[in-house]
């Protein structure tokens, strides 16, 4: 842990890299230096921190701290898409909106026609949601599998970090059960620190390959011995793909995230012209159905 | 063929450069296009709306520019309303108010620096810097105002504005043309049984999901 330390103070800290900066390399330039590195590559990863694994589980624990309210809303906010505000507008058309049109006293309409008029707004949010949701949740799982396979192109590639849903439906077609969602949860975030390793090392491997890279942090690196220089080296050129890898991932999800919103905004305004069709077919009948005595005296046919 | 369309769609740029900004959330840019998607398919159904108002054969000829009138007028009231309350709850100034009322306790920093203290007691937490907690927490909180901005948003929205003041002042609205200019020019008879046709068909129609 000392070594992170003085690692860390290494890299933010002026007065530090004023106090280790003369330290001579022993005669090793910074390609002697990557190449040497490269053949060790497993000794650097073994005395990496693991703050990744540290940040998973505080995030873990701080999920765990939250209360109603706040987890609510997390919830909320990490699966925010057009499903979501699709069921909200129709949450608000079938039951706040009837009671609205049936109940306002302003109106000159008689009650029944209200009455009448405001079964509508039930029947028309279950037809968005029907056709709205129903159209949009196979192709969200279409988008996560084919973003995870990389087929959507670089900017939406989740194949460093697959979808979790998606990896889930690989355990399914696998055979692989999970007692609760805990199990399911650990399996996951195993497949995606494997990942993440995985394209760290590749990460890694890609600046040792490349002069002007491992050249600029040969050169920054700075070691409290000449002796420690090849490892901290080693560490700071890790380091350095771990942070361009997590920058990545991270960019990729908020990239897949945005997608699933913009293009299901596009499938639902493509199911809007058949399911204002489909509401004026099934609306007289619906009534026609339930209230066959209303229907008699209001003589209603069609409808929006 | 279906993944290279979307793979073309996907990458054109204004898709791409719509799916960033909703991702990173700057300045609540998610809860904005909530409300821009609600009001864009009413802005769609209006026209389908309007369009089919024009061409029902069973509204008197002469009457159906006024219903259509109705349909569109019905369509920017609503459109109007949500957009404004929308606009007006998603404001960084109103969100920062219910954020700190809501989550002041993750959000402010001495709590951070609390809970950071108490975590690196813990063994496994030996020796993590307070940047990278401060980052994880940050992770969390970012998704709890998220979650919270697109709700107040879209609930302000579409039950507030569009289900609760837009029928409320459609409704008479609805009315006032109807007896303003649909009654004085109803020369003739109804085609529906029972009622006059425009009683029922703008009751009805005043009143869209």
């Amino acid at each position: 842990m000392d070594s992170v330390k003085v690692l860390s103070s290494n890299l933010n800290s002026v007065n530090t890299r004023r106090r280790y900066v003369k330290q001579p390399s022993f005669g090793l330039n910074a390609t002697q230096a990557a190449s040497k590195v490269l053949t060790n590559l497993d000794d650097v990863f073994n005395k990496m921190p693991s703050s990744y694994e540290q940040r998973r589980e505080a995030k873990k624990l701080i999920k765990e701290g939250l209360n109603k309210t706040e987890r609510f809303f997390y919830k909320l906010g990490k699966s925010m898409g057009e499903i979501q505000t699709t069921l909200i507008n129709a949450v608000g058309t079938a039951l706040v909106a009837p009671i609205f049109i049936a109940y306002n006293p302003i109106a000159k309409e008689d009650k029944e026609t209200r009455v009448y008029s405001a079964w509508r707004q039930p029947v028309s949010a279950v037809l968005a949601v029907l056709t709205q949701v129903g159209i949009n949740v196979p192709f969200t799982k279409y988008l996560n599998k084919r973003a995870s396979e990389g087929r959507l192109g670089s900017f939406f590639d989740l194949s460093i970090k697959h979808d979790s849903n998606y990896l889930l439906a690989q355990a399914k077609k696998e055979g692989i059960k999970f007692a609760n969602k805990d199990m399911a949860d650990d399996y996951i975030d195993k497949i995606h620190v494997e990942q993440f390793r995985k394209e760290v090392r590749k990460k890694t491997k890609a600046i040792l390959n490349d002069p002007e890279k491992y050249t600029r942090i040969f050169k920054n690196t700075l070691a409290p011995s000449e002796q420690r220089k090849m490892e901290y080296f080693g560490i700071s050129v890790a380091e350095e793909a771990k942070k361009i890898t997590i920058k990545q991932i991270k960019q990729v999800e908020k990239n897949v995230k945005g997608l699933k919103v913009v293009l299901g905004l596009g499938l639902s305004l493509l199911t809007l012209p058949p399911t204002c069709s489909l509401l004026n077919w099934a609306y007289p009948r619906f009534m026609e159905i339930i209230f066959p005595e209303k229907c008699k005296s209001q003589k209603l046919k069609g409808g929006k | 063929m279906l993944t290279s369309a979307v793979r073309s769609i996907a990458n054109s740029k204004f898709i791409a450069n719509q799916s960033k900004k909703i991702g990173e959330d700057t300045a609540g840019y998610a809860a904005k296009f909530a409300i821009a998607s609600i009001c864009m398919k009413d802005g769609l159904g209006c026209y389908y709306y309007v369009t089919q108002s024009l061409k029902n054969e069973r509204i008197p000829e002469e009457k159906r520019k006024f219903v259509a009138a109705l349909d569109l007028s019905n369509g920017i009231l609503m459109i109007a309303t949500q957009l404004l309350l929308g606009a007006t709850i998603s404001s960084k100034k109103c969100q920062d108010k219910i954020k700190n009322k809501l989550f002041g306790n993750i959000l402010k920093e001495e709590n951070i620096k609390l809970a950071h203290e108490k975590l690196i007691k813990i063994k496994k937490f030996k020796g993590m810097p307070l940047e990278a907690f401060n980052r994880t927490m940050g992770g969390v909180s970012k998704y709890c105002t998220a979650g919270l901005s697109v709700i107040t948003s879209l609930v302000a929205a579409t039950v507030i504005a569009k289900r609760m003041i837009v029928p409320f002042i459609a409704t008479p609205l609805a009315s006032w043309y109807k007896e303003k200019y649909m009654d004085k020019n109803c020369n003739q008879p109804p085609r529906l049984i029972g009622q006059n046709c425009f009683d029922v068909y703008v009751a009805r129609r005043n009143i869209k999901g």
